[in-house]
């Protein structure tokens, strides 16, 4: 039966953990990709959300990106979002207005944890 | 060369209260909304706008059914540059908003450890019209209306 799909990968790069996250973010996927964030290693709440290949965030899929995200800034971390399509910007905007960090590219968003650091 | 755009269609589905139907929902619209001429950035708006609505009533409408004790019915029409989704269902009423729904507060969100609850401010803010008609003990429509620019 056809259904929605999630394939969210972490690996980490250059000390900053990247979450490749192909598919469809909603209802029927957030507990998967939940299960997986709750396993990220502590030592590295830099995050980068590589999203080139999502599909679909619903309203649930964004309240969880926002929970990890504010997670991540309690434990020093970040998590910055690269990649997204137009559409899944303009929704990312109009409902959290500049509350995540985006980048064209995954280099990009690396590299800005980097800046920071080296100031 | 463009593909073809349909000018005039209707169609209708029908699915039960599982959110197992969910992608089947969307696919449905999506199909119409391609083959009205959507792509892109207006064809997201009205992807997420469908399965936030449809959500809503698996999850709120339907909350005391069993799984696939319900029905809910998607009719497409698109009429020229109008694009419209109805959603009916037969489960129990709600108060719709009677205006704009704000922007989610993040910080709140954050604090409550919300998940979701976006559903209306997302359908508003991605459709051009979005209107509710509670008939309660008999059924709830939401009519949501996309214009090709």
């Amino acid at each position: 039966m056809e259904t929605y799909r999630l394939d969210c990968t972490p690996l980490c790069q250059d000390g900053v953990t990247i979450l490749r996250l192909a598919g469809f973010l909603n209802d029927q996927t957030v507990q998967a990709f939940e299960g997986i964030t709750e396993n990220l290693p502590a030592e590295s709440p830099q995050v980068v959300l590589e999203a080139s290949e999502t599909r679909h965030i619903s309203s649930i899929g964004f309240g969880a990106v926002l929970f990890l995200t504010a997670q991540l800034r309690e434990r020093g971390g970040d998590l910055r979002i690269a990649g997204l399509s137009p559409a899944l910007e303009r929704v990312m905007r109009l409902a959290f207005a500049d509350y995540f960090q985006t980048f064209p590219s995954v280099r990009e968003a690396i590299e800005s944890y980097h800046t920071v650091s080296a100031k | 060369m463009a593909s073809p755009t349909t000018r005039s269609l209707t169609a209708q589905a029908t699915f039960t209260n599982n959110l197992a139907n969910l992608f089947h929902m969307h696919q449905f619209v999506r199909r119409a909304a391609i083959a009205a001429g959507f792509s892109n950035v207006a064809l997201g708006d009205i992807e997420l706008a469908v399965v936030e609505a449809c959500a809503n009533v698996v999850k709120h409408a339907y909350r005391r059914t069993p799984p696939d004790q319900g029905k809910l019915v998607i009719d497409v029409t698109v009429q020229g540059d109008r694009f419209e989704v109805c959603i009916t269902d037969w489960g129990e009423p709600f108060t719709p908003p009677t205006g704009r729904v704000p922007r989610p507060d993040v910080e709140r969100m954050v604090i409550e450890g919300q998940r979701g609850g976006m559903g209306i401010f997302f359908m508003q803010s991605l459709m051009d019209e979005v209107t509710w008609e509670i008939r309660p003990g008999e059924q709830n429509r939401v009519r949501m209306v996309k214009r090709l620019a």
